[in-house]
């Protein structure tokens, strides 16, 4: 059953009693760009800590590469890569040096260097201190050092928090990539559900430290299938003719609301309205976005 | 560990060397102005005399070193948010603690060794009538140089714990000032005041006869703070080595 490159078995942190992150199950299958969704304070970060280590889980178990990570922290850290939040580096130092610190401690080849500096395009800066670095450079030199060591896994907490929409774009194709060109396997949080639609191919929402939603990422957006909405006449006579004749429909504010239903359909109803002497006024086509699904979701807190 | 610990001097801050160079200095003009300013004319111009002044001088200004240079190492990191990084790389948290701990002591070794030189020097300089008593000098400087070593964990500790480097500093500036009142206390409170290892483990002590400085002694109890201090050093060092591995990194 074991295929999981991350799962997590009932996780728990709590502070003084109170939970951060409750029971939680994280799957994450080899190849997946797994999109950890939740609002601000929801346990994201709380959660992508203890899966690198740094934090430690009040309860539960967290498996990597199907090894636990209490025990063999070290063995799963060294096929890792991670970016937290805001980058971490020594302004002080160049980012070749940067790099190279962590170079050695991996113990990877020089010739790496060189090539994560091409994948995100600081070879020209390499010799520039950080500390003169915009934000979007410094991100990327963080990318650049989780991908030192060719990880299996990659870990990133809102990797474009920060950036303008140029470098959310870049940092947007750079993670797509990754799966194919490298067979890594990616685990991203946001807060902004556009973000992973563009680039996840499974999600997980979490709200209040609760997984309300894991799937992939298409069963999120049959979620979103579109709707008609019909304005008629006589509402409650309208609605009672439908039912009669077996169609699923249900009334809505002044209007009545069927699933989607192709053209045909849309014009018989239509006539057998027309029939029992009711004038449709208006038949819309309206689509949730995943951003209502999304907002919907964390305002129900239950499941789908 | 090797390699942390090979990485770690890429970050080391300038600031550390520069610690290492101006102590020595320090101490030396001042052993030296002293002498030259004919204060110690009275009591006699001698080797133990001079030892005892520089001595005063060391036990402030070592814990002072400890302080700055724990901090700086510290800060390195807490700086770089290098923290949720470090951790998360293939190598035990051990390491990464003991390589800080390594170069705090390599530090005021160096420091040590410089004085120690230095001293030698500035004495010859001043030309005592005894020969260079070389065994005094080594115990004058490298007794409070273990007895030293549970500042060392305390201070690289609290730096390490606390991202606000003003904190351990104030605590480390506190102490180093009050390292030799401490040592009024009876010894029985004396021995759990760790601050006041480094000044009991001078070899000398000054012999105070109505309230005033009369000359120089030898103290009985010397030999017992440099192994105190490694002891002590120990168990602080383990302590907290089990607190940095266990406790949450943000």
């Amino acid at each position: 059953m074991d295929s999981y490159i991350v799962s997590t078995e009932k996780l728990t942190k709590s502070y003084r009693g109170q939970h951060a992150v409750k029971d939680l199950n994280l799957k994450v299958k080899e190849g997946d760009i797994y999109g950890f969704l939740g609002p601000n304070g929801a346990g994201k970060t709380t959660t992508i800590r203890m899966l690198l280590g740094l934090v430690k889980p009040t309860d539960g178990s967290i498996s990597v590469f199907n090894k636990s990570l209490k025990k063999d922290r070290i063995q799963i850290l060294g096929k890792v890569g991670s970016l937290v939040e805001s980058p971490s580096y020594y302004g002080k130092l160049t980012a070749l040096e940067n790099l190279n610190i962590i170079r050695q401690i991996l113990g990877v080849s020089k010739n790496r260097v060189d090539e994560v500096l091409h994948i995100v395009r600081l070879t020209k800066a390499k010799n520039k201190l950080v500390k003169e670095f915009s934000l979007g450079m410094k991100q990327r030199l963080g990318i650049a050092i989780a991908l030192l060591g060719n990880p299996k896994l990659l870990v990133l907490d809102e990797p474009t928090n920060g950036l303008d929409p140029a470098g959310i774009e870049e940092m947007r194709e750079l993670i797509k990539v990754l799966p194919k060109e490298y067979g890594m396997t990616v685990i991203v949080s946001s807060h902004l559900l556009s973000e992973i639609d563009q680039i996840a191919t499974h999600v997980g929402i979490i709200n209040e430290g609760n997984m309300i939603f894991q799937d992939s990422i298409d069963i999120l957006r049959q979620q979103s299938n579109p709707s008609i909405y019909l304005r008629v006449s006589d509402l409650g006579e309208a609605h009672s003719i439908l039912l009669s004749h077996n169609i699923r429909v249900s009334r809505k504010n002044d209007s009545i609301c069927l699933p989607y239903v192709h053209d045909k359909s849309i014009g018989d109803i239509n006539k057998l309205l027309n029939d029992h002497s009711i004038s449709v006024y208006r038949i819309e086509e309206k689509k949730r976005s995943l951003e209502k699904i999304f907002l919907d979701i964390i305002g129900r807190g239950g499941s789908l | 560990m090797i390699s942390v610990i090979r990485t770690d001097f890429k970050k080391i801050s300038k600031l550390n060397f520069m610690i290492v160079i101006v102590i020595p200095a320090v101490v030396m003009l001042m052993g030296w102005g002293i002498f030259q300013g004919g204060m110690m004319n009275k009591i006699g111009r001698s080797w133990e005399t001079f030892l005892m002044q520089v001595n005063t001088v060391i036990t402030f200004l070592i814990p002072m070193g400890i302080t700055i240079i724990g901090c700086s190492l510290a800060n390195t990191e807490h700086k770089a948010q290098a923290w949720k990084l470090m951790l998360a790389l293939p190598v035990t948290k051990r390491s990464i603690y003991l390589s800080k701990f390594f170069y705090l002591i390599s530090f005021i070794f160096l420091i040590c060794l410089l004085l120690s030189a230095g001293i030698g020097i500035v004495g010859t300089v001043l030309n005592f009538p005894q020969n260079i008593p070389v065994l005094l000098v080594l115990k004058q400087i490298f007794y409070p140089f273990l007895a030293s070593i549970p500042i060392m964990a305390f201070q690289l500790w609290l730096s390490l714990s606390i991202k606000n480097q003003a904190f351990p500093m104030v605590i480390g500036i506190f102490t180093a000032v009050f390292s030799y009142t401490f040592t009024l206390f009876s010894s029985a409170i004396g021995n759990f005041l760790f601050w006041a290892y480094p000044a009991l483990a001078s070899p000398l002590k000054p012999l105070i006869e109505n309230g005033k400085f009369n000359g120089v002694g030898y103290s009985s109890s010397a030999w017992l703070y440099p192994i105190l201090g490694v002891v002590v050093g120990v168990l602080f060092i383990y302590i907290g080595l089990k607190h940095f591995t266990r406790k949450d990194v943000y």
